[in-house]
Formats: structure tokens, sequence, C-alpha cells
């Protein structure tokens, strides 16, 4: 790969990897699952940097229920929110952004602490996450913060991290069955595809006035950083679901995104399916 | 050669690859397998710009770094007008390239060439080459290239074969029977449509590599994973200005290849640094280099024209060809004619044309391509028989049925137009197209789904196509084989035949194995190595099977003769009267010899020789294999989605050698063509950089798109094949780009004249035509 020298260290406990990121500084890359790192190194990028491998700190994998929220440590994988019965039953649009992800092969090494850190616009998990109101713990040797995840990211790959810090748990809001959720990936192909456009709904409607109660919208690939929809979800907040009204939500999501263009989708496209699967997905009633 | 009324024992079964279990036990070598002591690796830097000359090139600081030996460029190498594409001598391919030139003409073109003692010491000297280019305007746009004042491409005065080099054409072809105009403007009904195909690479999983040592003769050896070891000699002493006798190619195992390698393009540079080093040196692309700077499918416009009247006659068919060659003009008229000569004869016609340049750009070259013009030429003719059966109101498969050729027919647009010139009188021999459209339309489930309702958000229709391509290039292609006998009762079989993964290995043993009368295991092949086998043109045009499947069984059959000679003396019979079972022989009077017998005796004790076999064979005409392809998709009207639902390839390749390995070949090219028509495709900015070199955004189908590839084989007889077999490597990959466009008109009303068929183009041809 290159010949420049490096560390690699690495580390099976919490306290050990905090300890080393304390002393290296600035020096040290983290690695989880590698999926974007070897790429990205093989590319040119991180080749400076030490290595503090955290793919053997089991203690960061686990998924937990308590009370009206579910911790998951950062390296847990694709595959095991997949299997999860409690991602199944109460966060089913990250069940369903685990199930569309990449390949097996990479689903078997890809962790959710990954796909957070390297901040792409359009990272599957992210528009779940959104719509669950996620946290994320942030650890450093001194101490440990919580921050909401629609502040931590800056831009593409740039997040509010610090170079002492890492990502260790997730805390997601468990949705109680009265909600209904979704999540939708469009790509050029089925497996191995980043997403021309991805969106995560959540709502939760009023049984007997079949008003809108609670409704959280969220998008990838199609701004800098994934995005929830205020406006849009301000628009449909304690309304009734109607055609026009969706029709007219839709027109406004439309307004809240800035897409580009690339090699996968021109940003035509894009602000064009933003609307549509929004209103596919409104207008579907799985729950 | 007539038909074998007696049921075959070994042709017609699927015996087991006979590189098979060294392939999948990982014991097979191939070309980068092996490393040899004090190995050199060399690196290639490529252009940065589409279009511009090299004024200053500094190599001293990248010489100076530890472990470098060796930097080529244009000033310290042969410059040797040839072309980079195997073809047969003289090759109908302009000679427009250079080992290096002054000048470079695409993002990825050859600049220079470092050897050093390890791979990283090769890449940072090739970092350290500084380059001082004068940039000069770019075509990108094929449409462009003919223009007046555009910048001339190929303006080197060394260069030949260029049709018309100031006008950046590399090649033209035009061929008319009757009077197409007349007979256009006289014609009831006509359909016509303006047909795009983008750039695509060939994806073998092994890329191009080769390494080149000196044998003990100071003899250049050259292992090297391509589809034509025999070109690539010839190729490599015309480059290095050296005799072929200086040259030995081998080819070990091969990881696919599709048309890639069908083109010399490190074997030159790699042969040159072991003649000036003494040393052996590898060279192989990245994947990046892969798709930028090795060879990809022609791009084409092809307008086309139908003309009929309302009874379904055919009374023209017009087909205008612009074809983008790239940087250079590899294979560039014999692709371009080949759009019109693998396609046009497929029906009766009075009056046909086919008109066609290949331009040149400041863009990838394109170079040989399984389906090689069959692909883009059967996109427009089969949308423009769905859209002509639409307007006469008539199932499609009723109007194809009506008109195509058939048994016993003679086309005479094949004798108009072949293979990048006039082309030869080629009556049919074996024809199962109304069998692979009964059997197709049948297993799609063709007239319930044609014609259900279209409603909602997912709608589905059927389409399908019609195909034909060619097996070999009539008295062009050449394939010899001759076949030695052990001692045992085995042989050896060498042969120049090239076996890429296509397991033509295995079908030409067979064909030996069946000729012999013995069973598959008692042939050990050995194959493609210039100092070892006989020659062979190599592994294109769809030929093996039939052009160098013919050599075997000519060799087969001379050593039989030989053989049966020899049982003759030993049982006291007519060899005539001799019968071969199993490798026993049998006299008339129940006497028996076996095999292993007769050539001890031959060997060791009586009239003492060895029993062998030669055989040459080339064929005055090319025999179509015939398919029928339904699509049945799935089409979302929000997003423009398409899903292949169900594919059903039937395919006539008359006596499939080994069922198995042929219906993987149609498989196999379906997948590719499904790939290239959803969304295989290479994209490129504004200065002709590539976007998208990596298996990332380059699309190739995973398993999860290519949902359900249904092989049908129709068997016919081909009485001009060995043991009745014609091709089965190329056609396949034609049909789903027509097939899929088909269905999807029957989906949803629109008509695609662009590929590929995108979630975001198949949504805008929905926005266009106002269906959503
Ligand atoms: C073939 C292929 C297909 C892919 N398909 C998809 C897809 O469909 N959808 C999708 O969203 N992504 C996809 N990806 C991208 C990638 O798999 C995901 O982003 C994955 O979740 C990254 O996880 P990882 O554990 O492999 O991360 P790594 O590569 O190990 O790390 C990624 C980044 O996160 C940092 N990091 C990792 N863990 C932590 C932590 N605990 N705290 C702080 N920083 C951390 C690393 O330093 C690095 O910058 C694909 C990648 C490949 C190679």
């Amino acid at each position: 790969m290159s010949l420049s020298s490096f560390s690699y260290w690495q580390a099976l406990s919490v306290p050990d990897a905090l300890k080393i990121l304390h002393n290296e500084q600035q020096q040290v890359k983290l690695l989880a699952g590698g999926t974007d790192f070897t790429v990205q190194r093989k590319e040119g990028l991180w080749q400076d940097k030490h290595i503090l491998d955290i793919w053997k700190t089991k203690e960061l994998d686990y998924i937990r229920e308590s009370g009206k929220s579910i911790q998951l440590g950062a390296r847990t994988t694709m595959d095991e929110l997949i299997d999860s019965a409690v991602i199944r039953k109460y966060a089913k649009p990250l069940h369903l952004a685990a199930c569309v992800f990449a390949s097996p092969q990479i689903r078997n090494r890809a962790t959710l602490g990954g796909n957070i850190n390297n901040a792409s616009p359009a990272g599957d998990t992210l528009p779940a996450l959104f719509v669950l109101n996620a946290k994320l713990k942030l650890s450093s040797a001194k101490k440990d913060r919580l921050v909401p995840i629609h502040e931590f990211f800056l831009g593409p790959r740039k997040t509010l991290l610090q170079p002492n810090e890492m990502l260790t748990e997730i805390i997601i809001d468990k949705l109680d069955p009265k909600y209904q959720s979704d999540f939708y990936k469009l790509g050029e192909r089925n497996a191995v595809a980043i997403a021309i456009v991805n969106l995560a709904v959540c709502r939760k409607i009023d049984p007997r006035s079949h008003k809108v109660t609670d409704i959280r919208i969220s998008y990838g690939s199609v701004a800098p950083t994934v995005i929830r929809a205020p406006q849009t979800e301000q628009l449909l907040l304690h309304q009734t679901l109607t055609e026009s009204l969706i029709n007219k939500a839709a027109e406004r999501a439309q307004s809240e995104v800035s897409p580009i263009s690339d090699v996968r989708a021109s940003a035509d496209y894009r602000k064009e399916m933003s609307a549509s699967l929004l209103k596919f997905l409104l207008k579907n009633n799985r729950s | 050669m007539a038909r074998d009324n007696n049921k075959t024992q070994v042709v017609g079964h699927s015996p087991r690859k006979v590189d098979g279990v060294g392939l999948v036990t990982g014991t097979a070598q191939y070309v980068d397998d092996i490393k040899i002591q004090g190995m050199l690796y060399a690196g290639i830097l490529t252009s940065p710009h589409a279009h511009a000359r090299i004024k200053e090139i500094d190599i001293s600081a990248a010489e100076k770094l530890p472990g470098v030996m060796m930097i080529l460029t244009y000033q310290n190498t042969p410059r040797v007008p040839h072309t980079t594409a195997g073809q047969g001598f003289p090759e109908p391919s302009p000679y427009d390239s250079y080992m290096f030139d002054s000048k470079v003409r695409y993002v990825g073109d050859r600049v220079a060439c470092v050897a050093a003692e390890s791979e990283t010491a090769c890449r940072h000297a090739l970092k350290k080459i500084k380059v001082e280019y004068e940039l000069l305007p770019a075509i990108l746009d094929p449409r462009k290239s003919v223009e007046e004042n555009a910048p001339v491409i190929h303006d080197e005065k060394d260069s030949s074969g260029i049709h018309d080099a100031s006008r950046n054409i590399a090649a033209h072809y035009e061929a008319e029977l009757g009077a197409v105009d007349k007979a256009l403007s006289k014609s009831d009904i006509k359909v016509e449509g303006e047909f795009r195909v983008q750039y695509a690479q060939h994806c073998p999983i092994e890329p191009h590599v080769t390494i080149s040592y000196l044998d003990d003769r100071n003899r250049i050896v050259i292992r090297t994973s391509t589809q034509v070891p025999f070109h690539c000699r010839r190729i490599v002493a015309q480059c290095l200005q050296i005799p072929e006798q200086k040259i030995r190619v081998i080819k070990p195992r091969i990881g696919g290849a599709f048309g890639a390698k069908q083109e010399i393009l490190l074997e030159d540079l790699c042969a040159y640094i072991t003649l000036k080093t003494r040393r052996p040196v590898r060279i192989k692309y990245s994947r990046k280099e892969e798709f930028i700077s090795s060879r990809t499918r022609h791009p084409m416009i092809v307008k086309m024209k139908i003309g009929a009247n309302k009874d379904g006659s055919l009374q023209a068919m017009d087909q205008d060809v612009l074809s983008n060659t790239g940087a250079y003009g590899s294979h560039s008229l014999t692709v371009l004619t080949n759009v019109g000569s693998k396609t046009l004869p497929l029906y009766w016609c009075d009056n046909i044309r086919f008109r066609g340049s290949a331009v040149y750009t400041n863009m990838p070259v394109a170079g040989a391509y399984r389906g090689y013009g069959g692909t883009q030429g059967s996109y427009a003719l089969q949308v423009l028989m769905d859209e002509l059966a639409e307007k006469l109101k008539i199932d499609v498969l009723d109007l194809q049925r009506k008109w195509h050729i058939r048994l016993g027919q003679t086309h005479p647009m094949s004798a108009a137009l072949g293979e990048g010139k006039e082309g030869h009188e080629n009556p049919i021999h074996s024809c199962g197209l109304d069998a692979c459209m009964e059997l197709g339309a049948e297993a799609i489930g063709w007239k319930e789904k044609r014609n259900q309702a279209k409603k909602g958000r997912f709608r589905r229709g059927v389409g399908m196509a019609a195909l034909m391509q060619g097996s070999g290039i009539p008295n062009i292609d050449m394939g010899a084989a001759r076949i030695k006998m052990n001692e045992d009762g085995s042989f050896h079989l060498f042969m120049g035949a090239t076996d890429l993964g296509t397991g033509s290995d295995t079908i030409l043993a067979q064909i030996a194995a069946e000729t012999l009368g013995v069973p598959v295991e008692k042939i050990l092949v050995y194959s493609s190595d210039t100092d070892m086998t006989p020659f062979d043109v190599g592994a294109y045009a769809s030929s093996t099977t039939y052009i160098s499947g013919g050599a075997v069984h000519k060799a087969a059959l001379d050593c039989r003769t030989k053989i049966l000679q020899v049982a003759g003396e030993i049982l006291g019979g007519d060899p005539a009267s001799l019968k071969v079972e199993n490798g026993v022989v049998t006299a008339a009077n129940g006497k028996k010899t076996s095999y292993d017998k007769i050539c001890q005796r031959a060997l060791y004790s009586r009239n003492q020789f060895q029993i062998e076999g030669i055989g040459s064979h080339t064929s005055p005409v090319s025999p179509p294999p015939f398919a029928s392809h339904f699509a049945e998709v799935e089409v979302d009207m929000e997003t423009g989605k398409l899903r292949v639902l169900d594919y059903v390839a039937a395919c006539d390749c008359g006596v499939a050698i080994h069922p198995k390995m042929a219906e993987g070949q149609v498989e196999g090219s379906v997948a590719n063509g499904i790939g290239y028509a959803l969304s295989e495709s290479l994209y490129f900015d504004e200065h002709g950089r590539c976007l998208n070199p990596s298996f990332f955004d380059y699309k190739i189908l995973t398993s999860l798109e290519t949902g359900c590839i249904r092989a049908i084989l129709v068997p016919t007889y081909e009485p001009n094949g060995p043991y009745g077999a014609k091709s089965v490597a190329e056609i396949n990959i034609n049909g789903p780009i027509p097939a899929i466009a088909n269905a999807v008109y029957n989906a949803c009303g629109i008509r695609l004249y662009q590929t590929p068929f995108t979630p975001e183009s198949v949504w805008r041809s929905l926005k266009e035509a106002g269906k959503i």
C-alpha cells in the first residue's frame, strides 16, 4: 500500500482504546469493519495516520433495550442489526436500511459506528437514525458527551468528533407499535449500490381523529449531510393525510433538499425523487 | 461432414471440464501466479489530457530512484506504426498505433513505462516523471469529429490504412442492394429511429497481465493473458522489429476476456524491456487502467429505417451507423460492418442499405467486445420490428416468422456485406429460429402477458428479439491441431485454440475423443503455445468450436486412419471394416485389439512410427446460430427503475458439444447483456476524464439483478460444423437491449432509444412521453 511506516493497535477494551486516543491525539485513525477505511486508504487517504483497530472491542458490540430506548454499541454490524428482533420490532427503518445495505459480505463487517463516522451524505443507516432521534455517545478518556445525531454532521466527511474521542454508543427512541415507519433506498442496482436517494419516515396517527400526532422525515443523498425535512413535517403535523396534503408535502420536501449531480444521478432527478418517494411512503399503509 | 446417425458417446454429453478441478482447487496457474527470480515490475504513466503534444519529458529524477532499471518513452523506443488489434494478417484495422508517441490522444494513453525492482519503486518513479504538455483541442463527441476545422487526431505522417485521417474517419463502408430510397418512399408504412449505445468495458475478473523472460537460448518467452497468442507473436515481432522465431507466446489459464484480450496492449512493452534488460518483467493493469486504458465497446449512433407494405412485407431496410472508435482504430472497420452483416441478413427484403463511418475521438479506445457490432445493430433492428408489428396490428412473432431467413436460403446481403469488406455466399444449412420463438414464447407466457392490462405504479410487460450471428470469419479464420498417440492408448491433443475460461479445451477434447472412440479422459490437452502447438487465429468471432473444432476433427480422423492401419496389420482385416469402441478395435470376424497394444506395436516392434494426425480447417461459410429472446420486466412508474423479472433465451447453436457449458455461455452472455442494457456505463467529464473507473460506480450486475435467466437449447444439425455444431459464444449478448426495450414499451408505452436504461433515463422518457 504505502512505504510510510505506521503503528497499529488493536484495542480489546474501551478504556484501552480511549487511552491510546488520549496519548496519540491527532495521529490516530479508528478502524472498525474497515469497509470504508481500507477503500479510502488505498485511494491515498489516511496515509500519515496510525491505526487503532476496534473490531475486537467486543464490549462495543451489543443491542440493549431499556424503557423507551434502545442502546447500540458502535461496533454492531449491519448483519447483527438485521438479525435483531428488538430492532425489527421497535426500529423498523433501521432494520430495513440494514437489509438493503451493500451485500452480505460487507454487512458482516460494516458497523453502525463506521457508517455514522464515515459521514457520507448517502450513508444508509443515517436517515433511519435521524427519524429514530438517535443520540450519539462520544467518549474520551476524560468524559462522555451525548450529541443528537442531527447536530453531529458538519458536511461530507466532517463531524463534531474530536481527535481524542470515539463513538461508543448510539441511543435511539423505540417506536411504539402505533407508529408506522418505513425506509426506502433508490439505487441503480439492488446490491452494492450507493443510494441515489434514501429516505426514512415514521409517523403516528390518532386512530379517532385520523390526525398526524407525530411525524419525522429524513433524507440522504440530497444535501451535504443527511437531513430532516422540518418544514414538510410541520405541514403534516396535526393534519389528516389526504391525497392533496401529501402532494403538497411532497412539493415542500423538494424545496428542502439541495442535491448535486454526479455519476449516479442528476440533481433534477434527485429532487423529483425526493418528492415522489415521499408520496409513496406516505400513501403506503405498511406499518 | 455428413450427419452422424449413430448416437455419439462423448459429444452432446457434459463431462467434467478438463481443467475444472485444477481451477477450483487453485492449482491451475494464471499468468500472475508465478514469480520468477529477478523479475522486474513495470508500470505505465498515462496521459491526464485528452489531446496534447508532449513538449518535454524529464525522466532524470525518476531514473535516479533506487531500484529503477529502465524508463521507456517515445524518445528511446522504436517507432513502428501498427495496430493493437489481434486480427488475421494483413489486419483490416489501420496502422495508427505506436509503442509510444510524442502525442497523446486520450486520457489514459501511454506516455512512459517504468521497470523497477519492486512495484513500490515503480510507482514512485512514475510519480517523478515530469511531462510538459502542449494542450490541443479535444473531440469528445463523435458527431463533431467530421466537422470542418475539427482538430485532426491522427496528423502523423507514417500511419496507414486510415480511411480519411484529415476528417478523423478511421473506417467507412457502404453497401446497397436494390434501390432503398425509392422503396422507402413507396412503402405504406415506415418506422425509424436513432439508437444510441454507450461506452462499456468487458470487466474480465483477471485484468490484462503479462510476464516475459529470456529462455536459455535468448529467445523471449511471453506468458500472457491473451485471446490471440499467434497474432501476439506476430505483432510483438513487428513492434520490436525482430523475427517471429525469437518469440514464444504461452497462454496459461485465463480469467475471462470477452474481446478485451484480442489486443496487444502490454506484451510489446514487457517483451521490449526483457529484450533490453535481459530480465524477467511483469506488467499488469490495475482495475482503473483496465477501465480507462484497455479497450471498450464501440459506442454508436445507429439510425435505422424500415419500410413495409400493409401486408407486412418488408420493402426496405436502411442502416446508417456512426461508430466512435476512440483515439485509435482498433477493430474500427470490422465492428462497423458487422453492425449490418450480423443483423440485416436475418430478414427477406429486396432493398437493403448499410452505410457507416467509424470516427476518431479523444476518448478511450474501442475494440472487440462480445457481440462485435451485432449488439448495436440488433438494438435498432429489433426495436423497429416491434414497432412495425404494432403499426401492422399483428403479433411481432407473426411478423418475425413470416420474414426471417430459413433453411436452404441464401441471403444476398451476406455476399454484399461481410466483415470489413464484401461478404460470401452464405447458404443456410440449419435454422431453428421458429422453434426458438415457439419454445421461448411458451416459456415466458407470451400470449397472456403481452396482452394483460397495464395500470398502477408497477407495470409489467414482455418483449422479444430475434437474433443471428456467425461462426467464424469465412475464408479467413484458420485453426490447426495435432494429435499424438501414446503407448497406453491415450492421446496428446495440441492445438492453437485458446481457452479463456470458455471451456474450449474441454469441447475440443470431446471432439477428439468422439472421433477417436475413447473417453474424454484419454485426451491430454495442450493448447495455445506458439512453440509447441500448431497455428490458430485465436478465440474470437465465435470461431473456436466451429473452426478449431473442425481442425481437431480432421486431426482425429487422420490419427484414427493410422490407428486402424496398424490395427488392420494386427487383426488381418481391411481397415475400413474395423469397428472402434472405447479404445477397442473389433474386426468383422470378431477378433479384437486395443489402442494400447496398437500403439505399443507402432512404437516398439513392427513397422515403427509415431501414430499421429494433423488437421487444418477453414470454412467458406459462417453458419449463423439463431436465437430468440424474451424478457419480462417491471417498470416503476414513480422512479423509472426497471426490474427484469424473467428472461428466456432460446438458442439454436446446432448440436451443443457440451450442453452444460453451452447453457453457461447463453446465461453468461445474457447477464452481460442485461448489465449493458441497464447499468454498465463509463461516464466522462468535459475533459474526457473517466468518472467511474471502478466496480463501485461501474455497475455490472450482481446476482440480485439478473433475475431469472433461462437458457433453452434448441438443437439443429449444422452439416458444416464438427458433429453438427455452430457457435454460441456471442449471439446471446445481442438480445437483452431490444428484448428489454420492447418489454418496457409493452409495459408502459415508451420507446427507449438510448442505453443504459437507468432509473433516471427511463423516468425522463416517461416524463417526456407524458406518462407521469
Ligand atoms: C462494497 C461496498 C459497499 C458499500 N455499500 C454501502 C451501502 O450500501 N450503504 C452504505 O451506507 N454504505 C456502504 N458502504 C460503506 C461502508 O460499508 C459503511 O459506511 C460502513 O458502515 C462503514 O463501517 P466500517 O465498520 O466498515 O467502518 P470503517 O471503514 O472501519 O470506518 C469508517 C470511518 O468511521 C470511523 N470510525 C469507525 N468506528 C468508529 C467509532 N466507533 N468512533 C469514531 N469513528 C469511528 C473510522 O475512523 C473511519 O473514518 C459500502 C462499502 C463497500 C466497500
